[in-house]
């Protein structure tokens, strides 16, 4: 999947929708299948962004952005499928997650990382969708195909909640 | 940490991590002295050259590509060199200019990305680049700028930074217009001031004393500093057509890694470890320099022989200053090629291709036949060649710092390593240190 938008398009968005994830690792790429039904979103003030397995241009996306939605999956603990909705400010990652690979820049460094240069849009939600299965295939399991509408019509909502507070 | 008599001490680190791969350290010493430093690289063998054995030539850039996510560049032009090799074309011109153009933004995403994210914060004393932009937010910003110029010329070029998807036999499928790349200029331009910065930067650097007889191998050009082509030269006089690598570089797999070991055989049948990479390319190409870099360099101390691996944080900004002004003098110069790339034949034959990833020589060799089908495959990336010279260098740098504690031992185990900018792998971080003491 591509990103639809590039980062040198002249817009100028308030709100970024970001989905994150890997298309050839089952579950992992819910985020980047939300994101993708999301598009139709876009505008002068919504940039939409499918991040396959690099999620190294975080910073620069939402560098003077007001909000950011990410999509991401989250490893299998209670029940997949189940939706998590974070605010990303609110809490730290702890050093031990901290560390950098040559190959990538990850989601909790990006956003430590932003927090110390004072770069964090003001708003950093991150919609965290709990997977079962991580395998080397590009579909999604029962459980998570079940929800994606869902989190679709739920950032949708948000969204447009965003824009009218903005009055845009 | 005691140095009681016949006392052993055994040192493993089981994981190191910032990595892709998989691997960890072990040192063995015994009395206050090194017996053994073994890099274990057990990352799985990925068998790209037995994947690309019956596919079509014309596939080896875009699956090798696949191999690394930070030098795919490197990887597409030492496949590309190789198959054109093998056809009997040699892209040149507006053509060639544009690939080298593409691998100057590499060197610089790669190079970015490893002094300021990774390296920096060893010398200054931090865990990693997030405590370190506490104090330096300044300085992690203007790497932020920096490499992100590195990746919108490697955009711009080759179609996406992460595994570019614009490269083919011959040349592109697409080149950029004129104007696309004059209007990057002005981003470079930009660029040079924080790359002047950062060497500015890394003169306030305390770096540790380590002195090492090296036998630097590195590509060799009449006229340009080497990214992606050359003769393979060495410190010790080494001279040869790529076409002759594997007379005098040789792999061996070892019980303790995955990862094949590369030796040098020298003219008296003697093997010898040798270093590839930033160094290397300095000590030997120091003349091909711009003025600019080399002025830096000598402010900074650097003249070759530079022998100290812990320089090579400086050596590597050099060369981002490097690419950027080659960069440069390659979009001033442009003149838009006729076509995107040249025709090419398959031939039954041999084809070699060596160009400078950013950690050094990637060498790539295929056997197809008449139709373009792939039927040998071998490539020998960077990291296996310096494998051997960072656990040398551990042999040589540890000891100093046994009484010093597990903490500190750690923290300069991990600063040498990371000297190399390895690529199993990208930098290290030991997320587990055991230490067995008899």
């Amino acid at each position: 999947m591509k990103s639809k938008l590039s980062t040198t398009d002249a817009f100028h968005p308030t709100v970024a929708i970001i989905g994150i994830g890997n298309s050839y690792r089952g579950d992992d790429s819910v985020g980047l299948v939300v994101a993708n039904k999301l598009t139709h979103l876009q505008s002068e003030h919504i940039r939409v962004e499918l991040l396959d397995r690099d999620t190294s241009p975080l910073i620069d996306i939402w560098r003077n952005l007001d909000t950011v939605i990410l999509i991401d999956a989250t490893v299998a603990i209670e029940k997949p499928g189940r939706i998590r909705r974070l605010d990303a400010l609110s809490f730290s990652f702890d050093d031990d997650f901290l560390s950098f690979s040559t190959h990538s820049l990850g989601l909790m460094q990006a956003i430590e990382l932003s927090k110390v240069l004072e770069i964090l849009p003001s708003k950093l939600i991150i919609y965290g969708i709990e997977g079962e299965n991580f395998g080397h295939t590009t579909e999604l399991s029962p459980a998570v195909i079940s929800i994606v509408e869902d989190v679709v019509a739920t950032i949708t909502a948000e969204v447009d909640s965003l824009l009218q507070k903005q009055e845009i | 940490m005691s140095e009681a008599k016949n006392q052993t001490k055994t040192i493993k680190v089981n994981y190191l991590a910032r990595v892709e791969g998989e691997g960890g350290l072990f040192i063995k010493a015994q009395n206050g002295k090194v017996k053994d430093v073994q890099l274990r690289i057990f990352e799985p063998p990925r068998f790209f050259e037995g994947l690309l054995v019956d596919r079509a030539f014309t596939e080896a850039p875009d699956i090798t590509a696949r191999i690394c996510g930070i030098c795919p560049v490197a990887y597409q032009m030492s496949a590309c060199q190789a198959m054109e090799n093998a056809c009997g074309i040699t892209v040149d011109g507006p053509l060639r200019d544009l690939r080298r153009l593409l691998y100057c933004g590499e060197w610089i995403k790669s190079h970015v990305l490893h002094i300021y994210m990774l390296h920096a914060p060893d010398f200054l004393g931090y865990e990693g680049v997030v405590q370190m932009a506490k104090d330096f937010p300044q300085e992690v910003e203007r790497g932020l700028r920096l490499k992100k110029v590195g990746n919108d010329l490697m955009s711009l070029v080759g179609g996406r930074d992460i595994h570019p998807i614009n490269v083919c036999l011959g040349g592109f499928y697409k080149t950029p217009t004129f104007r696309e790349l004059l209007e990057f200029a002005d981003k470079l331009k930009q660029a040079h001031e924080d790359a002047i910065k950062t060497l500015e930067w890394l003169s306030t650097f305390r770096y540790p004393q380590l002195e090492r007889g090296y036998l630097f191998v590195s590509l060799c050009h009449p006229h340009e500093y080497p990214i992606d082509r050359g003769k393979v030269i060495s410190s010790a006089g080494l001279n040869i057509d790529v076409s002759q690598f594997e007379n005098f570089f040789f792999e061996k797999h070892l019980p303790h890694s995955t990862a094949l070991h590369a030796t040098h055989i020298d003219a008296d049948k003697k093997e010898r470890d040798y270093l590839v990479g930033p160094m290397a390319r300095f000590n030997l190409n120091f003349n091909c320099l711009t003025p600019t870099a080399k002025y830096y360099a000598e402010q900074l101390g650097l003249t070759p022989p530079c022998t100290n691996p812990f320089k090579s944080i400086a050596i590597r900004a050099i060369e981002v200053l490097y690419a950027i002004e080659e960069a440069l003098r390659l979009i001033d110069s442009y003149h838009a090629p006729f076509s995107s790339k040249m025709p090419i034949t398959p031939k039954a034959n041999n084809g070699y291709g060596c160009t400078e990833a950013p950690r050094g020589i990637l060498y790539h060799r295929y056997e197809i036949d008449e139709q373009g089908i792939i039927k040998v495959a071998k490539i020998v990336p960077p990291t296996s060649q310096n494998q051997k010279i960072i656990e040398e260098d551990l042999r040589h740098f540890v000891e100093r710092y046994f009484s010093q504690g597990q903490a500190v031992l750690q923290h300069h185990c991990e600063q040498a390593i990371r000297n190399y900018d390895p690529c199993i792998s990208c930098a290290t971080h030991f997320l587990k240190l055991h230490i067995d003491e008899e």
